[in-house]
């Protein structure tokens, strides 16, 4: 025995020596939550409890102790984008919302139903606006040391519609624009800027018709097809890019990745692929914005237009410089010739 | 005498009786009757009553001969239009197309494809009556498949059995409701060091990974307990640095100062999404980030859908020389995903 006492020791020193096995990034702090739908619209009456499901599947290694409250939020004023607030003075809504239920254990791997009841009182009126938040009911943090603790949350945004007399659904254009007059090649991207200047929320949708001199709806362009919604008193841009042209710049995109120029905007790269001369875009088109929105009894149109030009320039100096090469070239070799003889 | 005579014509009666029994197979006149094919049938692309739908016809000749037309007679109830189309394409593995400039009629129930060049016996044979048969109600039916020379003499024919029934498609619905993942790679984040005042130490960095299908994209937001690394011992506090403004704020060596970087990771390109990091948390190099605030900031959106967006966010500070000792300097830090409005 005492002969294999030195392999021992090698085999010892070995395992030591090898490397820990490494574990993906949800670790055993790590918190994943899979919740739907997302958002959710709800509309009811003054006096009404309206009600609606929440899903919520705990995606972790773990089973995790969560719990669901609910945060007021609104839209940034100019990028309507949604915001986030702590609850304020004017924010007795939060409390017309109940959870069943609103502590629970979340199983790995299993969707929890949680049913949210909101008991609309009889003064309630127009929009209010609910973040309902999953978060760790105990976040356990050992920040001793030069740490930060972070605390995570996953956000069903629900917009509740009361619906009353004198519901002010109104939206308006404030422009409709290309990002420059003229590009040399698609896509063309249309920001279409509208403010909500009623009292609930409103979703707008629509199209934008594209036309070159005589030639009409060379593009119908969707805007805001999964009704995306405006908040009261706030601005939302929508863009949409008209990409059907070749050639046509894309995303450049590395190993399933878009690819970030120092601007934080994506690099672009020029496809060629596909070559189809009827969708060579060239000349001087016309984009008409037609969207329409309900104010509650009928459907309101929205219009606005904006002209660009699209000069494949680089295109236009190839073409025209592959017949004058060779020509010039014959010609002062004529002219060469000439003045010798 | 005679009754040898009777004998004999007995005899040569019983004879003759025979003779005629023998002969009778021979001196019938002969009727013709078309064989029946190797193999023969009709597969009806959609079995469903009233509906019209590609009648693939497939033969295996038996007899030799030289084949002019295909017949196909279809039941009673079905109907035959005066010009179906055919065609050879789609056709089952071996079988080979029916040879011919192949050409098509209809009249009453029955198809005529003609112009078909000679068959070789044992040959497995295909065309498709694309367009032009319409079956009948629902029920059992047989369809004859014939051959004929070109001057319409029969060579092979076979009756197959046709079924028609009520409906012969399952409708498959399923609903795939808007969701959206939400991953913090961990509840703390520590120094790299501890804080210097000869330079700006940064923590390593907690990843955070989005992914949906909400169309109209995601969001996050990023709020501070206390806008500040403080310290329960010291009651000391190193404060965020700079202001929101829309960029981000530079950490001086020897300054305290206390900032949010966040870096893109990951712009997965499955999706229609394009992650954009907020400018003012968008720092640039190692010693730059965004300034923390006890309310909500956004930090980084997407517009669209994304398989698996990363988002790596990285706390930076810088102490003074005077900055009180401590080793409980922290802060925390909430950080709310949501699918867009």
């Amino acid at each position: 025995m005492k002969r294999f006492a030195p392999l021992f020791l090698v085999s010892a020193l070995i395992s030591l020596l090898l490397p820990l096995p490494t574990h993906a990034a949800t670790g055993e702090d790590a918190l994943r939550l899979i919740t739907a739908p997302a958002p959710i619209d709800l509309v009811g009456k003054p006096g009404q409890t309206v009600t609606t499901v929440l899903r919520v599947k705990n995606g972790g290694t773990k089973d995790e102790l969560i719990a669901v409250s609910a945060l007021p939020f609104g839209a940034y004023q100019t990028s309507g984008q949604p915001q986030l607030r702590d609850p304020g003075p004017g924010d007795s809504y939060l409390k017309w919302a109940t959870f069943s239920p609103a502590v629970f254990t979340a199983p790995v791997n299993a969707w929890m139903e949680i049913t949210v009841t909101i008991s609309i009182p009889p003064e309630a009126a127009f929009g209010y606006y609910y973040a309902m938040i999953f978060s760790r009911a105990n976040p356990a943090q050992d920040v001793s040391g030069t740490k930060t603790g972070l605390l995570g949350g996953s956000a069903i945004l629900v917009l509740l519609d009361v619906d009353v007399p004198g519901a002010k659904r109104t939206v308006a254009v404030n422009s409709f624009t290309t990002g420059s007059g003229w590009s040399e090649f698609l896509p063309i991207t249309f920001n279409v800027s509208l403010k909500n200047t009623g009292n609930v929320h409103a979703a707008p949708r629509g199209n934008i018709f594209l036309e070159r001199g005589s030639q009409k709806d060379i593009a119908i362009l969707e805007v805001n097809s999964e009704q995306g919604n405006i908040l009261p008193g706030t601005d939302r841009t929508f863009s949409v890019d008209w990409t059907d042209g070749t050639p046509h710049f894309t995303d450049k995109v590395v190993d399933g990745n878009v690819v970030h120029a120092s601007n934080g905007l994506p690099e672009q790269t020029l496809v060629w692929k596909g070559l189809d001369l009827s969708k060579l875009r060239m000349g001087h088109y016309t984009a008409t914005l037609v969207m329409t929105y309900d104010d509650g009894t009928k459907d309101v149109p929205l219009e606005a237009k904006v002209s660009f030009w699209v000069i494949p320039w680089r295109l236009i100096v190839g073409v025209i410089l592959i017949p004058l090469i060779p020509a010039l070239l014959v010609f002062f070799l004529m002219r060469r010739r000439y003045r010798r003889a | 005498m005679k009754n040898h005579y009777q004998g004999a014509v007995k005899t040569l009666g019983s004879a003759l009786l025979v003779l005629l029994l023998v002969a009778i197979p021979f001196l019938r006149v002969p009727v013709t009757h078309a064989a029946n094919f190797q193999q023969a049938y009709a597969r009806f692309d959609r079995m469903k009553a009233s509906v019209t739908g590609n009648v693939l016809i497939v033969v295996k000749p038996a007899t030799v001969a030289t084949e002019g037309k295909l017949l196909v007679t279809f039941p009673a109830g079905f109907t035959v239009a005066a010009s179906p189309t055919v065609n050879t394409t789609g056709l089952p593995t071996g079988v080979t197309a029916l040879p011919g400039s192949i050409t098509v009629a209809g009249a009453g129930q029955v198809a005529t494809i003609s112009s078909v060049t000679d068959l070789t016996v044992g040959t497995l044979y295909g065309v498709n009556i694309a367009t032009g048969i319409t079956n009948s109600t629902a029920g059992t039916y047989t369809t004859t498949i014939a051959t004929q020379t070109s001057g319409a003499a029969a060579i092979d024919s076979t009756d197959v059995a046709t079924r028609i029934i009520t409906d012969d498609q399952i409708v498959v619905s399923a609903v795939v409701p808007p969701s959206f993942s939400f991953t913090l790679s961990g509840n703390t984040d520590a120094f790299t060091g501890n804080l210097d005042s000869s330079g700006i130490v940064s923590t390593a960095g907690k990843t955070v990974t989005i992914a949906t299908n909400a169309s109209q994209g995601w969001i996050c937001w990023v709020k501070s307990a206390n806008a500040g690394l403080t310290s329960a011992t010291t009651s000391q506090t190193i404060a965020t640095a700079g202001s929101i403004d829309g960029s981000p704020s530079t950490l001086s060596t020897g300054t305290n100062g206390y900032v949010l970087d966040t870096d893109l990771t990951t712009d997965n390109a499955t999706g229609t999404g394009t992650v954009v990091i907020d400018p003012e948390y968008n720092g640039i190099g190692t010693s730059s980030g965004g300034t923390l605030s006890s309310s909500f900031q956004p930090v980084a959106s997407a517009n669209g859908t994304s398989a698996g967006d990363v988002i790596t966010l990285i706390e930076r500070s810088a102490i003074s020389a005077v900055a009180a000792a401590a080793a409980d300097y922290t802060d925390t830090l909430t950080v709310i995903g949501a699918g867009r409005f």
